[in-house]
C-alpha cells in the first residue's frame, strides 16, 4: 500500500511543481487549483515519459528512479524559488451561513460520490468492457512482454481491440505494475479514481478561483451529482480522464484572460497535448484548440500569444504523431475508404439519425428520477438564464475561443459518426453518452462561470446580493 | 421578487436532484456483484493451464467459439464477451479468429465441440483442458 501511494504521489506532486513553477500565483485557492490540475497533468506527463523509456530502455527496470530524479530536481527548483517569496499569504476566508451551508451539501455529495465510485471499482477491479479491449489490455502487453512491447501492435491484432488508442493509460498502468513487481488491479483502480477526483477537484478550485466558494460548492454538487459522470469515472476507461484534460484547457485558457501569464498558456498546450494522447478524440481537441485560441486572438491580431501553448504542445504532440505515425494500426473508424465514406456523408438519412441522437443526449445526460432521464444540460441552460450576469471584456475572449472549440469537438464527433464504419445506431448507442461526458464538464464550468453565485440570492453583504452587482 | 424566488427554487431543486441522484447511484452499484468478487481474474484462472501448454509466451494464437461451429447454440453477447476477455487474459498472445493458425484456442462446450470434431477428424491434435477450454493443435500447417 505505501509502496502503490508512493508510485502515484511522486507523479502527481511532479505534475504539481511543474504547474506551480510555471504559473507561481501563490494564493490558497490558486494553489489548491494546481494541485488538482497537477494531477492531470503529472499523470500524463508521467505516461509519455516510460512511453518514451520503453522505446530506448525496453526491458529495464529503473524508470522509478528516473521519476525520483525529476521529482528532487523539481524540488530544488521549487525550494530555491519559493524561499525568495517568503511565505504563503494567510488564507483570507469569512464565509457567510449559505456558503458553510453549500460547502456541506457539496461535501455530502462528494463523500457519497466518493463513494459510489469506490463500490463500482471494488465490484469491477478489471474496469469494464473497453478497459479489456483497449486500456488495460495495451498495459498487459506492454508489462507481460516489455522487450518485445512493439509487437503489440501487430496488424495481427484484431481492428475491435483498437491497438491505434494513444497510450496515456496503457503507459501509466505498465509503469506502475512494473515498479510494483506486479499485475495488481490496484494500479488501474486508483489511477481511475484519481481522474475522477482530480476533474471534480479541477473543476471546483477553478470556481472558487474565478467566481465565488458557493459557485464552486454548486459546481461540485452538480458535476458529481451527474450519476453518469461518476459511472463513467469509475469504469477504467479513458473518457473522464479526457474530459479532465478538456476542462483543463478550457480553464487555463480563460484564466489566462484574468491573469494574463503566459505559463498559464503553456499549460493548456500541454494540457491540450495530453487529451491528444489520452484518446483518438483527443487530436480532433488539439485541432479545435489551435482554431479556438486563434479564433479568439485574432480580432486582437495578438498572433504572438499562440506560441505559448504551441510551446506547451512540442512534447506530448511529437509523442503522439510519432505513435501515430510508427506504430499505431490505422484506426478503425477511417477503414471504410474514401468512397464508402462519401456516400455515407451524403447520405441524409445517417445526418438525421446522429442529429437526432444528439438532441436526445443533450435533452437526457445527467439524471434518472424514478426511472425517467432528467437533463443537467437543460437545467444548467435556465440556472444561466436566471443568474446571468455581464461577462466582462477581458473575459469574452475565453468565451469566444472555449465555445469555438467545443462547436468544432462536437462536428468531430458528428463526423466521426457520419463515416464511421460500423451499423450507426449501435455506434451512437453506445458511445454517445460517454461522448457528451467528455465535454459536460467545460461546459457546466463556462455557463456558471458566467452566472451569479448562489450566495447573491441570500442576504446582503460582500457575498450577498450587493455581491451580485459585481459579479 | 419573482425572478429572485425562481432562482431559490431552481438552485433547491438541483441541489435536492443532484443529492437523490448520487444516493440512488449508489445504491445501484450493489446490483454489480459482491465486493470481493474479481468475475475477470476467475475467468482468467480457466486459461492458465492452457497458457502454461503453449510452446511460446509471444505469438498468434487462432480461437474458436460456439459462434464458428454451424449448428452449435451461442449467445452472441456472450460470444462477443469471451473473446475480448480471452485476448485481454491471453496478453501478450494475439488471437486472430479460426483455426488457421498452428496453435488453437477452442472455447466450446461440449455439444459445440462434438459437432467441430465430427468435421475436422485428423487435421488436429485436440487436448482438452477444464472448463471447456481445447488447445488445438494444427498437425498440417
Amino acid at each position: 500500500m505505501m509502496l502503490l501511494t508512493i508510485v502515484f504521489l511522486i507523479p502527481i506532486l511532479n505534475g504539481g511543481m511543474l504547474t506551480h513553477l510555471l504559473w507561481p500565483e501563490r494564493s490558497l485557492k490558486a494553489l489548491v487549483f494546481k494541485f488538482f490540475l497537477g494531477i492531470g497533468i503529472g499523470l500524463g506527463i508521467w505516461s509519455l515519459l516510460y512511453f518514451l523509456f520503453m522505446l530506448f530502455f525496453p526491458g529495464q527496470g529503473w524508470f522509478f528512479l528516473v521519476q525520483l530524479g525529476i521529482f528532487l530536481g523539481l524540488l530544488i527548483v521549487s525550494v530555491r524559488r519559493e524561499a525568495i517569496f517568503g511565505r504563503l499569504p494567510k488564507p483570507q476566508w469569512h464565509p457567510t451561513a449559505i456558503q458553510l451551508v453549500l460547502a456541506g451539501l457539496a461535501a455530502v455529495v462528494f463523500l457519497v460520490s466518493l463513494l459510489s465510485t469506490g463500490s463500482y471499482l471494488l465490484r469491477r477491479k478489471q474496469g469494464d468492457w473497453d478497459a479489456w479491449m483497449m486500456f488495460n489490455r495495451a498495459a498487459r502487453f506492454v508489462y507481460r512482454d516489455p522487450t518485445h512491447w512493439l509487437g503489440s501492435f501487430s496488424p495481427a491484432m484484431d481492428p475491435i481491440f483498437h491497438a491505434d488508442y494513444p497510450l496515456l493509460l496503457a503507459m501509466d498502468i505498465a509503469s506502475g505494475w512494473n515498479t510494483l513487481g506486479g499485475e495488481t488491479p490496484h494500479v488501474p483502480m486508483v489511477l481511475d479514481m484519481l481522474f475522477a477526483v482530480g476533474c471534480a477537484g479541477l473543476m471546483t478550485g477553478a470556481l472558487a478561483l474565478v467566481k465565488s466558494p458557493g459557485q464552486a460548492a454548486l459546481g461540485l454538487i452538480i458535476l458529481w451529482g451527474t450519476p453518469a459522470v461518476v459511472n463513467e469515472g469509475s469504469r477504467e476507461l479513458a473518457d473522464l480522464p479526457l474530459a479532465f484534460f478538456i476542462l483543463g484547457t478550457g480553464i487555463l485558457a480563460y484564466l489566462f484572460t484574468v491573469h494574463r501569464k503566459a505559463g498559464l498558456l503553456v499549460l493548456a498546450g500541454l494540457a491540450a497535448g495530453l487529451a491528444a494522447w489520452t484518446k483518438n478524440e483527443g487530436s480532433v481537441f488539439v485541432l479545435a484548440t489551435g482554431l479556438g485560441l486563434a479564433a479568439a486572438w485574432l480580432r486582437r491580431k495578438s498572433w504572438r500569444l499562440l506560441s505559448w501553448p504551441a510551446l506547451g504542445l512540442v512534447f506530448p504532440l511529437a509523442i503522439v504523431l510519432y505513435f501515430k505515425l510508427f506504430l499505431a494500426p490505422p484506426s478503425d473508424v477511417l477503414s471504410n475508404g474514401t468512397s464508402q465514406s462519401i456516400q455515407q456523408i451524403l447520405d441524409f438519412s445517417r445526418h438525421a439519425e446522429i442529429l437526432r441522437y444528439f438532441w436526445q443526449e443533450t435533452i437526457r445526460f445527467g439524471w434518472k428520477i424514478a426511472l425517467l432521464p432528467f437533463g443537467v444540460i437543460p437545467v444548467l441552460v435556465i440556472y444561466y438564464l436566471l443568474f446571468r450576469t455581464r461577462i466582462d471584456t477581458g473575459r469574452q475572449d475565453a468565451y469566444l475561443s472555449c465555445a469555438v472549440i467545443l462547436l468544432l469537438q462536437m462536428l468531430g464527433y458528428y463526423g466521426a459518426y457520419l463515416i464511421s464504419p460500423y451499423d450507426l445506431t449501435w455506434h451512437l448507442s453506445y458511445s454517445i453518452q460517454r461522448i457528451f461526458l467528455q465535454v459536460f464538464p467545460l461546459m457546466a464550468f463556462l455557463i456558471l462561470a458566467a452566472a451569479r453565485g448562489p450566495e447573491t440570492l441570500f442576504g446582503k453583504g460582500p457575498n450577498g446580493a450587493n455581491h451580485a452587482a459585481r459579479n | 421578487m419573482i425572478l429572485q424566488w425562481s432562482r431559490r427554487v431552481l438552485l433547491a431543486c438541483i441541489i435536492l436532484i443532484s443529492l437523490y441522484a448520487s444516493i440512488q447511484n449508489l445504491i445501484s452499484t450493489r446490483d454489480l456483484g459482491g465486493l470481493t468478487e474479481d468475475p475477470v481474474a476467475d475467468f482468467e484462472q480457466r486459461f492458465i493451464p492452457l497458457k502454461a501448454r503453449l510452446p511460446f509466451q509471444r505469438g498468434v494464437v487462432g480461437y474458436i467459439s460456439n459462434a464458428d461451429v454451424p449448428g452449435a447454440s451461442f449467445d452472441s453477447a456472450d460470444e462477443q464477451g469471451e473473446y475480448v476477455l480471452v485476448q485481454y487474459v491471453m496478453a501478450p498472445i494475439i488471437i486472430v479468429r479460426g483455426t488457421d493458425q498452428e496453435w488453437n484456442i477452442g472455447n466450446l462446450s461440449r455439444e459445440a465441440y462434438r459437432l467441430w470434431n465430427q468435421s475436422n477428424q485428423g487435421q488436429f491434435d485436440v487436448t482438452p483442458l477444464k472448463d471447456n477450454i481445447y488447445l488445438i493443435h494444427r498437425l498440417k500447417p
